[in-house]
């Protein structure tokens, strides 16, 4: 066996430079698409036929009405944009579905392989940590995005405006994503007991974001309910980013104050249960 | 060259979760039964370069000791220290960790948790750094197959060359000697003696490796002080 030269490799790290930190990025986002996607046969299954096989089954149910009733409309959809008020809807909520459903299962799931010491010491922020956890579903939102504008066609105003609304979207509502999977994590961790009730609390929040039917057809229990959710918000821009005279003006605001609730509650649930979260994971 | 690793005045307790009988306040909130002090007033100096090895039975903090350097946990008072640094500041990179549930990914290869790795650290040749350790640690039959495929002595072998990848300055190993065999001790052994970074070691199995360490620290030495 060799007798080592071990000491003579030892280096001291200079400060990283962006290439460097480029390539550990890299470096989390390949391990977590090996993880999830070990074969090209599973990767486009998972970022492109199940997207489309998801979305037509609501399109189909949709098309078949509009072709029965075609002068019919219900709430703000018709026969012409049903299909784009779908595929922006299916995008929201596959959005919400990655920080809640995904982002948290990531977290346990390395919590319970016990691998999450590994990342909670990597020298990478926390969060860039974190972040990667999810970044399978950040391509498959990328690709339903370009699905959806596809199916959209040119918008009513320049294209990069239209583009560039649809990214602030998902840029505004990543710290709400980030939020919801780190708390569904910490119950997870800590009161196991409460997962259900925190899952049937997030099934009103889907219903009320309106993904796939208007927000003038919920029952009228839930209607007021809707102005307070900012994934509802966050669809009715991106749909509307592709309409003549559409302000967002009215949407992006809330959208925006919103976050900042939302994630500030994040924060301070955080910091409160920190200790209690590393303590339970690690000791 | 190692760091030193200094414990000054550190105080660590833990929180006990008690059986809660009832639904409903179980619901509502988890009762605590108070807090489980591990270390009262820990005060430790390990060297800069030295290779030491905590002993002690289960549950006397040895494995608590070395995720406290790790900066995984942090403790209530006092300050844990790599180099001139405190936690949790301290420059991840300093340090590697090796645990008993050896922090690898199950469905990736042998090689593919040490590349990760790489990227993470920022190994300046990822694949000359694979190879020498690959080689150094007897890897090379295995290391493209996936870790849920292996033996619990190339998973420690695998998980020790994955823990020492980026050369860093200040090396935990947590019971490396537990599934390794004697080709395995003797590749342990060597390279506690050749290299130049502060190594600490937990292990129930002292004799194995005391000849190349240089000290030994029961834990009860610890908790007394």
């Amino acid at each position: 066996m060799q007798n080592s030269n071990v000491s003579e490799l030892l280096v001291v790290s200079p400060a990283p430079t962006f290439r460097e930190d480029a390539k550990r990025a890299y470096g989390l986002f390949k391990k977590e698409f090996i993880l999830q996607g070990s074969t090209s046969f599973t990767l486009i299954n998972r970022l492109l036929v199940g997207p489309l096989i998801s979305l037509a089954t609501t399109g189909i149910l949709y098309a078949s009405f509009f072709r029965i009733h075609p002068s019919s409309t219900l709430g703000e959809m018709s026969g012409d944009n049903y299909l784009i008020f779908v595929a922006f809807g299916f995008l929201m909520h596959t959005y919400m579905n990655a920080g809640y459903y995904c982002f948290s299962s990531k977290i346990l799931q390395e919590a319970g392989a016990g691998t999450l010491q590994l990342l909670w010491i990597a020298p990478y922020h926390r969060l860039v940590s974190l972040f990667s956890l999810a970044s399978m579903e950040g391509v498959k939102c990328l690709v339903i995005l370009f699905i959806a504008m596809f199916l959209a066609g040119m918008p009513h105003r320049p294209f990069l405006d239209a583009v560039g609304l649809q990214f602030l979207c998902f840029i505004l509502f990543l710290p709400i994503c980030l939020t919801i999977g780190i708390v569904r994590s910490m119950v997870m961790l800590l009161h196991s007991d409460l997962g259900d009730f925190m899952d049937h609390a997030y099934l009103v929040f889907v219903l009320t974001a309106c993904p796939y039917i208007p927000g003038s057809l919920l029952p009228k229990i839930f209607r007021p309910l809707v102005k307070f959710n900012p994934a509802y918000h966050m669809a009715y821009v991106m749909r509307g980013a592709w309409k003549p005279n559409f302000s967002s003006d009215s949407h992006v605001l809330p959208l925006a104050l919103l976050t900042i609730l939302l994630m500030t509650v994040g924060i301070l649930i955080w910091t409160k249960l920190r200790r209690a979260i590393v303590e339970r994971c690690f000791i | 060259m190692g760091n030193s690793v200094t414990f000054a005045s550190v105080g660590l307790s833990f929180l006990r979760v008690a059986q809660e009988r009832n639904i409903y306040k179980r619901l509502l909130k988890r009762r605590y039964s108070g807090r489980t002090t591990l270390f009262e007033n820990l005060n430790l100096h390990i060297a800069s370069g030295e290779s030491v090895a905590l002993v002690g039975p289960n549950g006397s903090g040895k494995t608590t000791i070395l995720k406290l350097v790790a900066g995984i946990l942090a403790p209530q008072r006092g300050q844990v220290c790599v180099g001139d640094e405190a936690q949790p500041t301290v420059q991840r990179e300093k340090v590697g960790l090796m645990m008993a549930t050896q922090l690898l990914y199950e469905s990736l290869t042998g090689y593919q948790n040490l590349e990760y790795t790489g990227h993470l650290y920022r190994c300046a040749d990822i694949s000359g750094a694979i190879n020498a350790a690959i080689e150094y640690w007897g890897l090379k039959d295995y290391i493209d197959a996936p870790v849920k495929t292996y033996s619990a002595g190339m998973r420690a072998r695998l998980a020790i060359a994955r823990a020492t990848l980026h050369k860093p300055s200040v090396i935990l190993l947590d019971e490396p000697t537990v599934f390794l065999d004697s080709d395995g001790l003797e590749r342990l052994k060597n390279f506690i003696q050749s290299t130049r970074s502060t190594v600490i070691v937990t292990t129930h199995q002292t004799e194995l490796i005391a000849s190349e360490l240089d000290r030994v620290i029961p834990m009860e030495s610890l908790r007394a002080a």
